[in-house]
């Protein structure tokens, strides 16, 4: 038996979606990268072209570098992307609440007004 | 299975009483013990196999076995109970003497223990008529999809000598994502089959046709480990001349000789499922093996072997990040039919819209035949999931679909409303590796009709009728019966569980309720207004639906299968549902 690294299973480091080269759609609405793809990328008879379509090559070209395509952001059904955009409104909260991600005269400017913008800001995020 | 060829089986010194461990009976041995078989006399080889476990982990202990006073091998005892074969020789009376190279002491109890025998057996191998699993094999367990059993990193089997013109089917589970584990094959020494094995349940296929007749083997056999080596029955002469008789199948060649050696294969792993993993099981697991079975048709093991060699393929240019393929999906969806028969839709449904956008296409048929034409797309997938806005078990080639996708060894996942269930629709299913999933979200005929219609009971019998069936034909269909939590049907999770019991479902399904900006549906249904948009829940809500479900799934011994989890890879040791 050989010695074993950390992730000796290999479940780390895998796309955050393995759907547009694992699985394929072939449907008469059309055809899609994943059971939860909004639009279809083409029309069901061209199933044999589509599976390596400029559509297709995005979707993984941008998986591939550990990001959500555009299409894959326009499929809100799917809950990867509901979780990715969930993470992403929380960060936004976040930062929106951290004084130093704020530019330089933002900050300045809240100062001048004594917090008064920031307030409006949150109450709005709100 | 191989008659057992024992008259009578006495125990001698060394032996304790019969004891249950509240599966089976076994005996504790002591440090030495003996006992006498009175044999038939047979022909050919046999064997004589201890099942035998102990609960001194982690230790291991060496069996030796003496029969007639010759020594027969030597075997470390692992703690779970498993299978130790030794050649055995003689007839009429013969004397086994078992000794322990060491015993052990458990509190509270006075008696030199050794190790825990569940039972002893003589088998002839002359006629074996389906696997003997040898050494390296754990016990049969339940498994969420058919019944399997552990392999360690090494075990051996032996196939009976008439499957030797086929191919060996084996469904296999691996834990590595990564295809680093990887599993030979050997007969007599040599390597006859090597795969990389892919992640979780898949089948592989084995081509035992090219094995030449174990007589003729000029392949040292095993070096002596206790294995058992192949007989040497052929002289010279007869092996030349069979040879050169090419016109003879191998079979027939060996019937005529007078021998009907069985194939014995040594499966050995490269890696084993790490401790850390099952820190609760202390057994060596290695892979999950379902049951082996065997069959004659080429095609099959070519698609197999296609299947195989593409799938690891597409692993691997996925972990490179190609965007231009040379492999081809793993899991297809399709499009079976096109209408429903419930009418108006489910309130949910998108149906209406759907039939706008396929347009044209909505009249296309799809059906066995388009399957097949869709070549290595249909001949990659292990699995084909069904995904139209229509009820599939309404087509009218359903039958011919399912019997298609089950001859080329398919997994069939068909999602229904459960509204088409027939004599001739459960007959279709029954016995078929098809995952029904079926939307029911509702406990209740009440709530049911806010979403569909009035025949909520008439559905529950039919589920119920087609449980009875399908334990008649291994347990198949799964039976998934799907939950969308929504608010009509929210306060109804814990009935539904219930409900699952009732039909003893293989899980509830969570399925998220289909995200729409601005879904803009109203429908006025069983007294009921469902508006879309307020039947979304929020992700706290979402959170806590879970969580409940996680603790009912606990009380009612129900499994979960959580679609809200989509893309995640399941824990180790668990399969994904």
């Amino acid at each position: 038996m050989e010695n074993f690294e950390e992730d000796e299973l290999g479940l780390k480091n895998l796309p955050l979606c393995r759907e547009p080269w694992q699985s394929y759609y072939i449907l008469r609405r059309g055809i899609l990268p994943c059971c939860h793809g909004e639009k279809p990328i083409a029309p069901m008879s061209e199933w044999a072209t589509a599976w390596n379509g400029p559509a297709l090559q995005e979707i993984r070209r941008y998986l591939s570098q550990g990001k959500l395509s555009p299409y894959c952001l326009s499929s809100l059904g799917c809950p990867i992307v509901q979780k990715y955009l969930e993470r992403k409104k929380q960060e936004l909260r976040l930062a929106a609440l951290s004084p130093q991600t704020r530019p330089r005269w933002m900050r300045l400017v809240n100062r001048l007004f004594l917090g008064l913008p920031a307030r409006i800001y949150r109450s709005l995020q709100k | 299975m191989e008659k057992p060829m024992v008259k009578e089986l006495v125990y001698g010194a060394g032996w304790y009483a019969e004891e249950h461990d509240g599966f089976q009976p076994f005996r504790w041995m002591g440090r030495e013990a003996w006992l006498r078989l009175s044999l038939d006399p047979g022909k050919g080889e046999r064997l004589i196999e201890i099942i035998a476990g102990h609960s001194f982990a982690p230790e291991k202990p060496k069996l030796k076995v003496f029969i007639d006073g010759r020594e027969a091998g030597e075997r470390e005892i692992h703690p779970a109970f498993s299978v130790y074969l030794f050649r055995l020789t003689g007839e009429g009376e013969v004397t086994i003497n078992l000794t322990l190279n060491r015993v052990f002491h458990a509190q509270g109890d006075g008696r030199e223990l050794g190790i825990m025998v569940r039972s002893i057996r003589v088998i002839n191998l002359e006629e074996l008529l389906e696997p003997l699993y040898g050494e390296g094999w754990y016990e049969w367990e339940k498994g969420e999809i058919f019944p399997f059993r552990w392999m360690q990193g090494e075990a051996r089997l032996f196939l009976p000598f008439s499957w030797r013109k086929g191919y060996l089917l084996m469904p296999i589970s691996s834990e590595y994502f990564n295809q680093k584990q990887i599993l030979s094959i050997l007969w007599k020494g040599k390597e006859i089959g090597r795969w990389p094995l892919l992640y979780q349940w898949n089948v592989y296929s084995l081509d035992l046709s090219e094995l030449p007749p174990s007589g003729f083997s000029d392949l040292k056999p095993e070096e002596d480990k206790g294995l058992i080596t192949g007989n040497q029955k052929l002289v010279p002469a007869e092996k030349e001349n069979l040879f050169n008789r090419n016109d003879l199948k191998e079979a027939e060649v060996f019937s005529r000789a007078g021998s009907s050696e069985p194939i014995e294969l040594i499966f050995k792993l490269n890696r084993l499922f790490p401790e850390r993993y099952h820190p609760e099981d202390r057994r060596e697991l290695g892979i999950r093996v379902g049951p082996i079975s065997w069959h004659q048709d080429e095609e099959r093991h070519r698609d197999i072997l296609f299947f195989h060699e593409n799938a690891v393929k597409n692993y691997e240019e996925m972990m490179a990040g190609k965007t231009v393929l040379t492999s081809y999906p793993t899991n297809l969806g399709i499009d079976l039919y096109s209408r429903c028969n419930v009418s108006p839709p489910c309130v949910y449904c998108l149906y209406d819209r759907m039939k706008i956008l396929e347009g044209k296409d909505k009249d296309v048929v799809v059906d066995d035949q388009t399957l097949a034409s869709y070549g290595p797309f249909f001949n990659a997938a292990r699995t084909v999931v069904n995904c139209s806005f229509g009820e599939p078990l309404l087509h009218p080639r359903f039958e011919e679909i399912l019997e298609f996708c089950a001859s080329r060894g398919k997994i069939v996942e068909l999602s229904t409303n459960g509204q088409a269930f027939t004599a001739r629709t459960i007959r279709a299913l029954l016995g078929k590796p098809i995952y029904l999933y079926v939307s029911l979200d509702a406990a209740s005929a009440e709530t049911y009709a806010k979403i569909r219609n009035e025949r909520f009971n008439e559905i529950v019998s039919n589920l119920i009728k087609l449980n009875e069936e399908r334990k008649k034909m291994k347990g198949l269909p799964k039976i998934f019966m799907v939950f969308m939590p929504m608010r009509v049907n929210l306060h109804e999770l814990e009935e539904y569980f219930r409900l699952c019991q009732r039909i003893e479902a293989d899980a509830l399904v969570l399925r998220p309720l289909l995200y729409l900006e601005k879904p803009d549906i109203r429908e006025e249904r069983g007294g009921y207004l469902f508006d879309y948009e307020k039947e979304l829940l929020s992700p706290e809500e979402i959170r806590k639906v879970i969580s409940q479900a996680e603790e009912l799934s606990r009380k009612y011994k129900i499994p979960v299968a959580n679609q809200f989890e989509f893309g995640q890879v399941a824990e180790p040791g668990r399969s994904k549902l």
